[in-house]
């Protein structure tokens, strides 16, 4: 029998690969094992939605089949699939789903998961509690609006919306306004249950808000389509704050504040003289046609690209008014981008 | 004398989302529609291009827009260039509600469409007006 290696290198060697084999042998069981408990899992989902699937079905064309209980291993793949179809499906289909929810007791299921499941769960348990609409659920979605998770947070808010609109609007609009890490399109998306108490709330606050936050209040209301008071408006376009200017015509709707919006069209910001030509374009008249016009030979191609759109889309302004202006115009640059306007509305 | 009734009137689900085509197909069967189900836009395509010879022409098309391979406006187009299809009533099933897409589902020659999240008695109804009309 041969003698055991004595050098020491040749002993680190041996050692280093047993080890590095040992550790393979335990990464290859642990991805053996990881398998089989996904291939458990997903045997266990498919098994919940072949049981579950055809009494949602039966639910969502109206018929009330009897419900076994829901089994505590079920009660995952279940409210997944409801928060799908309820996602995909509205009126009395929605009814039918949130009446067999509540008989099942998902309801409650889902309040205790807020508190103390997984990150994932959690979620899951906040857009079930919004689909319902869950009034008991609100102090529990409350403190998760406010978690710096963003998922959890959006999700969260969007539940509260959909709980009490009135109420989410009054609570949640000062801090939509603060978090600026909060995307405007979420935002809105979030809010659009709650479009008039927001627009409420807003033309409340409007006026108390300091300078640097009302951009993005002014910009929750454009996102929302939602009217501002005259009054609040006209404040902020009468701010000496650019970027409160522009988003105060990004959010113009009505005629109430076309006195400011018409003295801006010589605003000597150009990105001001845009909107405020786009504003005069929503909510102008015919007589605004000189004043558009005269924008068309503005230096910025911005300004004589919007100016032209503007005096395309004012009321009352008919084809032949339009080539009377062509008609009038002696500036190439401004007889170029009207054509190039008319043509795109051609070609749409 | 010769009973046998005319057989019930096939409809084409073509939809990805496996959970909203079993919605789609437990509706339409418990109305007595016989369905047949395809998952993808290229499944579809060879479907339109065999049906008449190889495969039944449907009595109603409900198709998604959003599809893997080949999207629902495509697939109105290839149907609608075939003369076995012309008359098919085409429903578009679509999360897209601008107006731009709703023109272009119609210009394609989609008989008409309808908004998810949808609502399964409108669905229902809309899917009735077609096969009695064609009836």
């Amino acid at each position: 029998m041969p003698a055991p290696p004595t050098d020491s290198f040749v002993n680190i060697a041996v050692w280093t690969g047993a080890i590095a084999l040992g550790v393979t042998l335990l990464l290859a069981c642990q991805i053996v094992l990881l398998r089989v408990e996904l291939r458990r899992h997903q045997r266990r989902e498919a098994q919940a939605v072949a049981r579950w699937r055809p009494l949602l079905n039966a639910a969502i064309v109206g018929e009330q089949p009897p419900l076994p209980a829901l089994q505590s291993h079920e009660r995952i793949h279940f409210m997944r699939l409801w928060v799908h179809l309820q996602g995909s499906l509205r009126g009395d289909a929605r009814l039918a789903l949130n009446a067999m929810a509540r008989a099942l007791g998902v309801d409650e299921l889902a309040r205790r998961m807020l508190a103390r499941a997984p990150r994932d769960e959690r979620l899951l348990a906040a857009l079930v509690l919004g689909h319902l609409a869950d009034r008991a659920a609100w102090d529990r979605l409350l403190p998760l609006a406010q978690a710096p998770d963003s998922a959890l947070s959006l999700t969260a808010l969007w539940a509260l919306v959909r709980v009490d609109p009135q109420a989410a609007a009054n609570y949640l609009t000062p801090l939509f306004i603060e978090r600026d890490d909060w995307a405007l399109s979420h935002v809105a998306g979030i809010l659009q249950q709650a479009a008039v108490p927001t627009a409420a709330v807003l033309g409340r606050i409007l006026p108390t808000l300091p300078e640097e936050r009302l951009p993005r209040a002014l910009r929750i209301a454009e996102a929302l389509r939602v009217p501002l008071p005259g009054p609040v408006l006209a404040g902020a376009l009468q701010s000496g704050a650019i970027a409160v200017v522009i988003a105060g015509l990004r959010s113009v709707m009505t005629p109430e504040t076309i006195a400011e919006v018409r003295g801006l069209l010589q605003h000597p910001d150009w990105q001001v003289r845009v909107q405020a030509a786009r504003a005069l374009g929503r909510i102008g008249s015919r007589e605004d046609a000189p004043r558009l016009t005269a924008l068309l030979g503005d230096p910025q191609w911005w300004v004589r690209y919007r100016a032209a759109q503007a005096l395309r889309e004012l009321p009352a302004l008919s084809r032949a008014d339009m080539q009377a202006v062509r008609a009038s115009l002696t500036d190439r640059f401004a007889l170029d981008m009207l054509d190039q306007v008319l043509a795109e509305q051609e070609s749409a | 004398m010769d009973n046998q009734q005319a057989p019930a009137p096939l409809v084409l689900v073509v939809e990805d989302d496996d959970h909203i085509a079993q919605v789609l197909r437990f509706m339409l069967e418990r109305q007595g529609y016989r369905v047949t189900h395809l998952a993808d836009g290229r499944a579809a395509s060879e479907y339109i291009a065999a049906a008449g010879a190889a495969v039944a022409l449907p009595d109603l098309v409900l198709l998604d827009v959003m599809l893997p391979y080949i999207d629902g406006f495509e697939l109105v187009a290839q149907a609608r260039a075939r003369a076995e299809w012309a008359a098919v009533p085409i429903l578009m099933l679509t999360a897209k509600n601008t107006e731009r897409d709703t023109v272009r589902a119609l210009d394609a020659g989609a008989n008409d469409f309808v908004i998810k999240p949808f609502q399964p008695n409108e669905l229902l109804a809309r899917v009735r007006r077609f096969l009695k009309l064609g009836a």
